[in-house]
Formats: structure tokens, C-alpha cells, sequence
């Protein structure tokens, strides 16, 4: 009988013991997965990403009607919630946002701002807390020389940015000569140093290489430099506005190179251009046509946010992040940020852009392709297996277009 | 430099100029004449090349009817504005209109700038060019620039015969200079001013037009696109509606010709402390006699 009185006592401490530890286990589970991100929605970046508000709840709705993502240590689904502010494209108001993200809100993943200088105020309170933040559109050498442990980015460096360009044109060895047009802001700097030296690496002679202030009005005195000078190639390291009125002056004065080539031509280049655009080479993270990972899924969050890809060209990097935190909180199973980061800085996944990893620094390897306005529609022409369409070249002049 | 070089570089100096004259005639209508800072200037010009665009957009063979139907809604948009905004204050304090209305056209400037942004969802607005450029031999004349000059040439010359000629030219003048007096004798400072308020947005929108076809215009573009104009017409002289014309041509040409030797950056500093030298020099403006100006 007591035999009989204490193995009963016993399964029912057991019992007990397992419901409290499954309960525990229960407890421990977030009621969601807390992402958090600032966006530029008011001031001078507004005009960049003002909408991406939407872009990022369009896919946490997506990923919520999936039901969420999964995690092993909880073995379910968690769904995503977003907290979302806007940093006035500021950078002192982005870091006191990231603090608070982090401090008040108790977000588990961080989304960095938009440009280098917001994410490198924004990253320092990532770095202080110790919580995983992955940069979208920030790819200045500065955010990522400061040796912080809690960073990734989607992007490869400024300097690299057109890497492929210079590759397909010592593939094809067709042009000698390159005089570039700068525009004196960071990012189109960045760019240009690192071009100019991949532009001789490939063997080609840089005739000029102009920096210009941003809100130049008259490029006369530069184009008849160029018309003098005669490079094959015309590279216009921008920002739209300037590559805009720069085209259009070109036209005006007959500056007739063998191939234009402006870092940035998206719809929002071509609009004012018209046919002018036709021909010219830029950077293209993304175009429809290519085939990594899921552009439909891509194209229906791009239309449930409302937001036009030509708009927009850098919304697909943004996708990117999104598959990259996706991918990293399946893979970690878990919210613990050391094994989330770690996670995210050893992954390897196919995005829409293509495969990235990231260096030990975090910056990451997508990278834009090369792509020709072909009449009136985007075509990547490199590397082969991605290509769309071939490229074009030379450039008719245009009184013969 | 050879001349055909010199001759473009200086034929660009000069169709630059008619656009800056452009931008800043409205600006200096309102500040040159009424001594309104209309800080709001540049956020309608921005307005209006999204609304172009817009029209466009819809009816793309309805460029010229633009041009005309564009400046007139602005103009009711600015009665609109300076009846909303300006008109109760003006009334309180005529004398010192100044610092209110530079207050509220820069709270005017944020409404629009932000209502921009919001109504189109967009980043920038710009059109392809209207006009054919003009060859000869080497010098090309780009045909949406001289469009610009000539048309400045032509407002100008056409503001300054309403300013100096008409009856209601000359009743602004005279509330410019003597808004008591005038008021007394029978001037209404709200009605006139406003009407000028509402010519000024029209030329403001005018500008947006064709800087929307040269470049192209984004919401935020307001407030820098004002300090250029202000800086023509601080640096022509107040008073006369032809003044910001040869004052935008003066800084076209410098920053043109001195770019080609010493490069934009330089261009741009070397023609701004050019000026500043003549201000000191000439404190009235650069086009504006010290008899004209009270001074000495």
C-alpha cells in the first residue's frame, strides 16, 4: 500500500514537473517576432523611400498570412510585428529611434535607414546592445571600417559597385577610353574612385574625371571638355537629377560618345529623357526577367505596397534584406541574438538579386548588374547567364538615331 | 580657348541666366517690389512642374494649353493663399509685414512642399524638351533655353510697362512706397497686394514649367531653388521688375565661363564673392543708381 501510495506520488510530481516545464517553455515563446526598422517617410530622403512604410508591412502582412516564420526552439510559428518610425532623414533622430527600437520596444532584428550616413548613426545603438541589424541601401566603406560585431549588409562596397560593368567591358574589348562625370556627393564619389581604378584595371585610358557640385545647372564648360577630349565612354557617376540634366545637355550639344553610361537610370531617368535614354547603360539591381529565388513573390508585395519598381530601383535590395532575415530566423531557430548573428553572418542563400554572403567587416555581395535602355525597356547585358538582351554598342549618334 | 569655345561658353552663360532670371522674377515682384519675402516661392514653382507633368501625363497634346491654363490656376492658388494666410496679418500690421510673412510663406513653403510629396507619392517630376536645339556651325543654341530668354525678355520688359504705365502698376508702386499715404487715398493694400501676390505665383509657376522641361524638380527643391532667387534679386536691386533679368544673366555668365578655367566648384565660389565685392561696392544693388537708391 505505501509502495502503491509513493509511485503515485512520484508520477505526479513528475507529472507536474512536465506540465511546469512545457508551460515555462510556453512562456518563453515571444507572441511575435519583433523586427524593427526606421524609414525616411518626411525630409530629404522621403523622396527616396517616403513609401517604404508600406513596402515593409506589405511583407510582414505576407509573411503573416503565411502564418510566420518558423523557429525551432518553439517549435511553431511566430508572426512578424513590425514598429516602424519615421527618422526625418536624420541622422540624430534615426540613432535615438534605434535606442529606443531597441531599449523601449525590445525588437529582436533590426533593419537599417536608408543612405550610409543614417545607418551609421542608426548601427551604433545595434552595436552598444548587442542586437543583429541588417543595412539595406548603405554601402560607404565608413559604416563598416569601425570593426562593429552586430552588422550585416545587403550590399557589396561603393567602390565595387559597377564592378561587372568594367568586367563586360574588357570581355569585350571594345572601348580604349573613359572620361567620367562626377557628382560631388558621397555615394557617386564612392563610386567613381572605385570605377576609375576598375576601369584601368581593365585596360582602358581615363581621359577626364570632372567632380562636379550636385546642383550643377550648366554642364556646357565640361561636355565641350569631353567633345575635345573624345573618351568612348561617357561615365556619369550620379544621382538621377544631375545625370538627367547632364543627358539632356549632352543632347543639346551634340556630345556623341560610343556608349553613355549613368550609374543611375531608372524610370524616373527615362521619364524626362524620352528616347535621349535609349542606349544608356546603368546599374540594375534587379530587372523582371531575372530568374533567383521568386520574383512573382517579389512583384506581388512590390503591388500590394503600391509602390512602381521604376520608381523605385532599389526597392528589390530591400526585398533581399527581407529574404536574408527570413532565411536567418528559420535557420537560427531561435530569437537569442548571439545565435541569431552568428547565423546571419555565416548564411549563404540565393535572394532575387542572387547569391550573398557577407565579409568578416559585414558587407555584404549583391551587387548591380549592367543594364541598357533598349528601346524604352530595361535589359541587363551581363554576365551571360543573367543577361536579358545583348549589348548595344556603339551608340548611334544622335542625329542618326 | 578658341572662340568658337568662348562664344558657346558664353552664348550657355547667358540662356543659364534667362533661367535663373526666370526663377527669380516672381520672387523679386513680391520682395522687390511689395517687400514680401515670399518664401513659398520655390515650393510653388516645384508644385507646378508636378502639376505640368501631371497634365501631361493625361494629355500629352496639351503642352500649350498648359502653359497658359498652369500659371492661371496658380494664380488663383496664390489669391487663395495670401487671402488664407497673409491677408489678416498684412492688415494688422502693414509697417511691419516683413518677419509675419516671412513666418507664415515659411510654414506655407513645408504645407506644400510635404502636400507634394503626399499627393504624388513620387520622388521627382521632370519633361522631356519642347524645343529643337539651333545649330550654327559649331555653336549650338539649345531651342528650351532661348525659349527662356526670350519669353524673360519679353515678361520683364512687359511687367516693367505694367509696373511703371498702368494704373494699378502704379498703385502698388505707390503703396510700396507709401502704404499709409496710399491707403488714404483710396488704395486697398489687401485687394492690390494680393493681386500682386497672385501674379507672383503665376511667374512662379511659369518657372516651374520650364525648369521642369531643362532639370528636373523634386518636392524638397523649394527652399534651395528661393535662396537662389533671392540672391538674384538681393544682388540686382529692388524696384524693378527688369533688374533680376540682367541680374540672373550677370550670374549665369560668371559661373559658365569661369567654370571652364577653374572648374564648378571654384565657378561657383569665385562668381558669389564677385558679387559679394560689387555689393559692398555697391550696396543698392548692381543695377541700381545711388540717386535711384537715396543713397549719398
Amino acid at each position: 500500500m505505501k509502495k502503491g501510495i509513493c509511485s503515485i506520488s512520484i508520477t505526479c510530481i513528475l507529472l507536474f514537473s512536465f506540465f511546469i516545464s512545457a508551460s515555462d517553455l510556453w512562456a518563453k515563446a515571444p507572441e511575435a517576432i519583433r523586427v524593427g526598422v526606421s524609414v525616411s517617410a518626411s525630409g530629404k530622403f522621403s523622396t527616396e523611400v517616403g513609401p517604404f512604410q508600406r513596402l515593409f508591412q506589405a511583407w510582414v502582412d505576407e509573411v503573416n498570412r503565411r502564418g510566420g516564420i518558423y523557429l525551432k526552439e518553439y517549435d511553431r510559428k511566430l508572426p512578424l510585428k513590425l514598429i516602424i518610425y519615421d527618422d526625418r532623414s536624420d541622422a540624430a533622430t534615426a540613432r535615438r529611434y534605434y535606442e529606443r527600437l531597441v531599449t523601449v520596444d525590445g525588437v529582436h532584428l533590426l533593419f537599417g535607414p536608408y543612405s550610409s550616413p543614417l545607418t551609421f548613426a542608426a548601427s551604433a545603438a545595434s552595436e552598444q546592445h548587442q542586437v543583429p541589424f541588417i543595412a539595406i541601401c548603405a554601402n560607404s566603406p565608413k559604416v563598416y571600417d569601425r570593426g562593429f560585431k552586430w552588422i550585416v549588409c545587403v550590399i557589396d562596397a561603393a567602390s565595387r559597385y559597377t564592378y561587372r560593368y568594367w568586367e563586360m567591358v574588357k570581355a569585350e574589348g571594345k572601348a580604349r577610353s573613359v572620361g567620367f562625370v562626377v557628382e560631388d556627393t558621397l555615394h557617386p564619389v564612392g563610386v567613381y574612385k572605385g570605377s576609375r581604378t576598375l576601369a584601368e584595371q581593365a585596360g582602358l585610358k581615363v581621359l577626364a574625371g570632372d567632380i562636379l557640385p550636385p546642383d550643377t545647372s550648366d554642364f556646357t564648360p565640361v561636355i565641350l571638355k569631353l567633345k575635345k577630349l573624345k573618351p568612348e565612354i561617357v561615365y556619369v557617376s550620379s544621382n538621377i537629377p544631375f545625370a538627367v540634366a547632364f543627358m539632356k545637355q549632352a543632347r543639346e550639344l551634340n556630345l556623341s560618345p560610343k556608349e553613355f553610361h549613368c550609374i543611375h537610370h531608372s524610370g524616373v531617368f527615362r521619364q524626362p529623357l524620352g528616347d535621349a535614354a535609349d542606349y544608356v547603360v546603368g546599374q540594375s539591381y534587379w530587372e523582371p526577367g531575372m530568374q533567383y529565388s521568386d520574383p512573382d513573390r517579389f512583384l506581388s508585395i512590390l503591388g500590394e505596397a503600391n509602390i512602381d519598381l521604376d520608381d523605385y530601383p532599389w526597392s528589390p535590395a530591400y526585398m533581399m534584406a527581407f529574404e536574408i532575415a527570413e532565411a536567418a530566423l528559420n535557420q537560427a531557430g531561435t530569437l537569442e541574438p548571439t545565435a541569431l548573428m552568428k547565423t546571419l553572418k555565416n548564411l549563404r542563400i540565393t535572394t532575387l538579386g542572387g547569391l550573398v554572403w557577407f565579409a568578416e567587416n559585414g558587407v555584404g555581395t549583391i551587387n548591380t548588374y549592367p543594364s541598357q535602355i533598349q528601346k524604352g525597356k530595361y535589359q541587363i547585358i551581363w554576365p551571360p547567364e543573367v543577361a536579358t538582351a545583348e549589348h548595344l554598342y556603339p551608340t548611334p549618334a544622335w542625329d542618326e538615331r | 580657348m578658341d572662340l568658337a569655345t568662348f562664344t558657346q561658353l558664353l552664348l550657355s552663360g547667358l540662356l543659364l541666366g534667362g533661367i535663373y532670371a526666370m526663377v527669380a522674377v516672381g520672387l523679386a515682384l513680391c520682395f522687390g517690389v511689395l517687400g514680401l519675402l515670399n518664401l513659398a516661392h520655390g515650393a510653388f514653382l516645384v508644385l507646378a512642374g508636378f502639376v505640368f507633368q501631371a497634365v501631361q501625363g493625361f494629355w500629352p497634346a496639351g503642352t500649350l494649353v498648359s502653359f497658359i491654363m498652369v500659371p492661371l490656376f496658380f494664380a488663383g492658388l496664390g489669391w487663395l493663399a495670401f487671402r488664407c494666410f497673409l491677408q489678416s496679418s498684412l492688415r494688422r500690421s502693414p509697417q511691419d509685414f516683413l518677419v509675419p510673412a516671412l513666418l507664415i510663406t515659411l510654414g506655407l513653403a513645408f504645407i506644400l512642399e510635404e502636400g507634394t510629396l503626399t499627393l504624388w507619392d513620387r520622388s521627382m517630376a521632370g519633361i522631356v524638351s519642347q524645343f529643337d536645339t539651333i545649330r550654327w556651325g559649331h555653336i549650338y543654341l539649345p531651342g528650351n533655353r532661348l525659349v527662356v530668354l526670350i519669353l524673360m525678355l519679353t515678361i520683364s520688359i512687359g511687367l516693367q510697362i505694367w509696373l511703371t504705365r498702368t494704373d494699378s502698376g502704379r498703385r502698388l508702386r505707390a503703396l510700396s512706397q507709401e502704404p499709409t499715404g496710399a491707403t488714404l487715398v483710396g488704395i486697398s493694400l489687401t485687394r492690390e497686394t494680393g493681386i500682386a501676390f497672385a501674379m507672383a505665383t503665376a511667374l512662379a509657376a511659369m518657372a516651374g514649367l520650364f525648369y521642369v522641361t531643362l532639370f528636373t524638380v523634386s518636392p524638397h527643391l523649394g527652399l534651395p531653388l528661393t535662396l537662389k532667387a533671392l540672391f538674384i534679386v538681393v544682388i540686382s536691386g529692388s524696384g524693378s521688375l527688369t533688374r533680376p533679368l540682367a541680374g540672373g544673366l550677370a550670374l549665369g555668365t560668371l559661373e559658365t565661363m569661369l567654370a571652364a578655367p577653374f572648374g564648378a566648384h571654384w565657378a561657383n565660389f569665385i562668381s558669389i564673392c564677385l558679387l559679394l565685392v560689387f555689393l559692398c561696392w555697391r550696396p543698392q544693388g548692381l543695377f541700381i543708381s545711388k540717386r535711384e537708391a537715396g543713397i549719398g
